[in-house]
């Protein structure tokens, strides 16, 4: 009989035993997010950030306390810097509907023939997994006065501002 | 024999790793991705789309006034119920709500598609559709707003979250700066209404012309002031959300009030007065003609998440 064999088994048997007990304990303590889970973790997110714009946007200023429109039409065009951002009652609605999140506000649009891009709102750098929505507003002359904004728009004129939100949780 | 009693051995360990972990190799199954869309679709239809019906002669987005000819359950809110759209997606509508949850359960599956079929024969989905505000379902009219079943714990499913506005009633809003009073720069005004009241009477009042230390003091019904139990005030401030608001506390320009009247203090069929008893509010437009409830009324809209899961 070969005693080394027997010894070699054995220790197989005590290897299988500690890979098994290992792999339980790693999967039992923490939380398995497969690709699949995190894929509908981030469309979740992106949904809520969409959902937040549309209805920032559709419902009527007795409603809720800020509407998008008017919100953007009242911005002073200002970049914006942390803890000092421009769009202070935006920033106050956000902070209601996202609670526990973080977020960014952005505007685009075109002033003589190119695009630019400003903070409005910037509560510090995205990490990698944050989602972006957009919403496109139309501004004119009217609720720029009315809001008592700082874009100079024609009275036969449509400013389009694409309005970006970029939410991540820390 | 050695190397057989090894690998057998391994074996096992995978085998006791495979069934006692579960969910660890499953993740890109086909049935747990229909789960994801069927939440998902569900979450669409229900806030974005209006709803449909038709008959032989007739249809449009009014579904909750034709359940027998429902062909889509959407709850969104529709001015124009020919329109096949709604411009106020995510805004959802209190009667729609409501007819939804008395909807047959059978309806309710087959219409929102909550069913997966298995060689010819219907399997459905085990499902609960929830609106909650703090985490607690709302009660609207006496309805809890949650259908479907209570989900298992540790039960594999798809869940889906999405922010909604909520119809929850009706109120009346006004400007401070037209309300009316009975004589001219006082600090009170006055709003008729004409009863029976079937709902609570829900006032909203924005833009104040206010001076130092101005706050609203009371309320009288026909000369008659109320005790504080017969109302509830709220208060937001130029931009957030209403909480309560204590009887003389501090009034700003910008701030809106919101106060709740019991509809038991309007029973009667006849005309009742409702004054409002502000301190350093001034109220310009003389009556009469008064300010009259029922010409403001609009919708109260909360914001609510509406939740979707799906097993």
């Amino acid at each position: 009989m070969d005693d080394k064999a027997q010894l070699q088994t054995l220790e197989g048997l005590g290897a299988a035993l500690l890979i098994t007990m290992t792999v339980v304990i790693i999967t039992q303590s923490a939380t398995v997010i497969t690709p699949q889970h995190e894929m509908m973790l981030d469309v979740q997110l992106e949904q809520m950030a969409y959902d937040i714009l549309t209805l920032l946007d559709v419902a009527p200023s007795y409603v809720m306390g800020a509407n998008l429109t008017e919100c953007v039409a009242g911005w002073d065009m200002n970049q914006a810097a942390i803890k000092h951002n421009s769009l202070p009652y935006l920033d106050r609605e956000l902070s209601v509907l996202l609670p526990g999140f973080l977020y960014n506000v952005d505007m685009s649009y075109v002033r003589n023939g190119s695009l630019v891009t400003k903070n409005a709102i910037l509560n510090g750098y995205p990490t990698e997994d944050a989602v972006v929505a957009r919403r496109t507003v139309m501004l004119t002359n009217s609720t720029v006065t009315k809001a008592k904004g700082a874009w100079s728009i024609a009275s036969d004129e449509l400013q389009m501002v694409e309005v970006r939100l970029t939410v991540w949780q820390v | 024999m050695d190397f057989l009693l090894g690998v057998s051995l391994v074996l096992i360990a995978i085998g006791f790793t495979v069934q006692f972990v579960p969910g660890i190799f499953i993740s890109g199954s086909a049935g747990e991705e229909k789960l994801g869309y069927a939440a998902y679709r569900t979450s669409c239809i229900l806030t974005e789309d209006p709803g449909w019906w038709s008959n032989s002669t007739s249809s449009g987005t009014d579904w909750e006034k034709h359940t027998e000819n429902v062909q889509r359950i959407g709850l969104a809110a529709d001015d124009d119920i020919n329109s096949r759209l709604t411009e106020t997606p995510n805004m959802l509508s209190k009667e729609k709500l409501i007819k939804f949850k008395q909807l047959a359960e059978t309806e309710v599956v087959r219409k929102l598609g909550l069913f997966d079929s298995v060689k010819g024969t219907q399997m459905n989905y085990g499902y609960n559709i929830s609106f909650l505000r703090n985490d607690q379902p709302l009660v609207i009219d006496n309805y809890i707003m949650v259908r479907g079943k209570p989900l298992h714990p540790d039960q594999n499913m798809a869940k889906i979250t999405r922010v909604v506005l909520l119809e929850t009633g009706n109120f009346s809003v006004f400007d401070g700066r037209s309300l009316t009073t009975d004589y001219v720069n006082s600090s009170h005004a006055n709003i008729n209404f004409a009863g029976p009241a079937i709902e609570n009477l829900t006032i909203q009042i924005t833009n104040f012309n206010a001076g130092s230390d101005a706050m609203l003091i009371n309320a009288s019904i026909n000369g008659s002031t109320l005790s504080s139990s017969d109302y509830t005030i709220l208060r937001r401030q130029l931009y957030g959300n209403f909480s309560s608001y204590a009887s003389s506390s501090p009034l700003l320009d910008n701030d809106s009030l919101r106060i709740d009247f019991n509809k038991n203090l309007f029973s009667s069929n006849k005309s009742y007065q409702i004054r409002l008893n502000f301190h350093n509010v001034t109220f310009t437009q003389q009556g009469p003609l008064f300010s009259s409830y029922e010409d403001n009324v609009e919708k109260i809209y909360e914001h609510a998440l509406l939740v979707v899961e799906v097993w």
